[in-house]
């Protein structure tokens, strides 16, 4: 049964990558889902499933203002994902750890979460984000 | 229950005493957004959680923040060594002298003593799960500015370390948030509170 | 190597692996089914326990449970962390 990550990125990725259908069964999601997911023993989307979410989609009044998704999990239930009025943060995997050593000096074991405070340092600002901003 | 271990989680070995980085640093010990806060938000914060898995987040990052609390503690101790009457009424410090001498007592920067209106422990798990969220946000910034403020290496290294553990903190209890997402119905997750409601 | 610095070094090491286990412990926290951080926590549980093990009866008690010593109250007799010539 896959939980609430899976249903945000499949729903995501389906809305931009194309379906193929090959038959009724045999509804595949091309490239963006399989890189993320393949190779790291997690299961792809059910076959079943995609085939709901095309057929829930069918069932909806198309507009180009709708912003958000039904979606039908294996038991049926509908799954309003990602849903508004809440925040999401992806899920990490245990890779890649720094050794005991310096993850004790660098304050975690995971480099993907060592993020040092670099003031002045220009590289990690990206200018001209949003109204009215000064950078 | 708690076990004490003798031992700091990460060392703190302060060569050069300086009362006025003290002054400052405490902050971090008895301020809005320091590690007594962090421990008595997650520690109190845990009885309300439906899943048991959340529950243990808390009561583990609490836990490690008793440990943090502990260190800032050292920081303070260390850099207020064999401090000569002199250095002490030429410093900031000098206020916080009057009432503690050197002993570690915990304040904010301030001088406004430690206060329990600091945390909040709605009883939701969400609303709980966000304040923590933001708490572990507000501590990283407060050690952003110590260590903007300090030069001396061996006080920056220790808390360079704890800034960084407010980072992870932050996507614990983001992971967190939605182990407990996921027991709800996504659309609505506001319908009920779930330590409430049946 | 003196036993002092022997010591030094075991508080190192012992401090490195009870960080790596509090973030593994947090990581499964949220990933109760990963079988990888699982692996990881049991091999440095491992690891942990030899160097604690030899700590406790080399240096001292890490904890007020773990005093080996039958002929002296050892736990407090030895420098508290935040003293500069702790381990």
């Amino acid at each position: 049964m896959l939980g609430a990550y899976e249903y945000s990125y499949a729903l995501f990725f389906i809305r931009m990558t194309e379906i193929y259908r090959k038959d009724l069964s045999q509804v595949k999601v091309k490239t963006m889902y399989d890189k993320r997911y393949a190779g790291r023993g997690e299961k792809r989307v059910d076959e079943e499933i995609l085939l709901k979410i095309s057929e829930g989609r069918s069932h909806m009044k198309s507009c180009d203002k709708c912003d958000s998704e039904t979606a039908f999990d294996s038991s049926g239930f509908a799954v309003y994902m990602p849903a508004l009025a809440m925040v999401y943060t992806p899920k990490q995997s245990f890779c890649d750890l720094y050794t005991e050593e310096r993850g004790l000096s660098r304050g975690t074991i995971f480099p993907k979460l060592d993020k040092p405070f670099l003031p002045g340092s220009q590289k990690y600002v990206r200018g001209g984000g949003c109204d009215g901003c000064k950078m | 229950m708690w076990i004490y271990e003798r031992k700091l989680q990460y060392p703190v070995k302060i060569k050069k005493a300086d009362p006025k980085l003290a002054q400052m640093i405490i902050s971090q010990l008895g301020g809005p957004d320091g590690e007594i806060g962090a421990s008595m938000r997650y520690l109190n914060q845990r009885y309300s959680m439906p899943c048991r898995s959340v529950a243990g987040m808390l009561t583990d990052v609490g836990t490690e923040e008793l440990a943090h609390m502990e260190m800032i503690s050292a920081i303070i101790y260390q850099l207020t060594r064999n401090l000569s009457v002199s250095e002490i009424e030429n410093s900031p410090f000098a206020t916080y002298f009057v009432d503690h001498t050197t002993g570690v007592y915990p304040v904010a920067a301030s001088g406004v003593p430690y206060d329990m209106k600091y945390i909040a422990s709605k009883g939701d798990p969400i609303t709980d799960l966000h304040e923590d969220l933001a708490a572990e946000q507000k501590a990283r910034t407060t050690y952003d500015n110590l260590i903007r403020l300090v030069d001396d290496p061996d006080v920056k290294d220790p808390l360079k370390f704890l800034r960084q553990r407010e980072v992870v903190h932050y996507q614990r209890f983001a992971e967190a948030l939605h182990q407990t997402l996921d027991t709800l119905d996504s659309k609505n997750y506001y319908a009920i509170n779930p330590a409430f409601d049946k | 190597m003196d036993a002092k610095c022997n010591c030094r070094t075991l508080m190192k090491r012992i401090r490195e692996t009870d960080f790596a286990i509090v973030e593994t412990v947090l990581f499964l926290n949220s990933h109760p089914e990963s079988k990888e951080a699982l692996a990881y926590y049991h091999e440095l549980k491992k690891k942990n326990e030899a160097l604690r093990a030899e700590y406790n009866s080399s240096c001292g008690p890490l904890t007020a449970y773990s005093n080996e010593c039958e002929n002296e109250w050892k736990w407090v007799k030895m420098p508290w962390p935040w003293e500069l010539d702790s381990d």
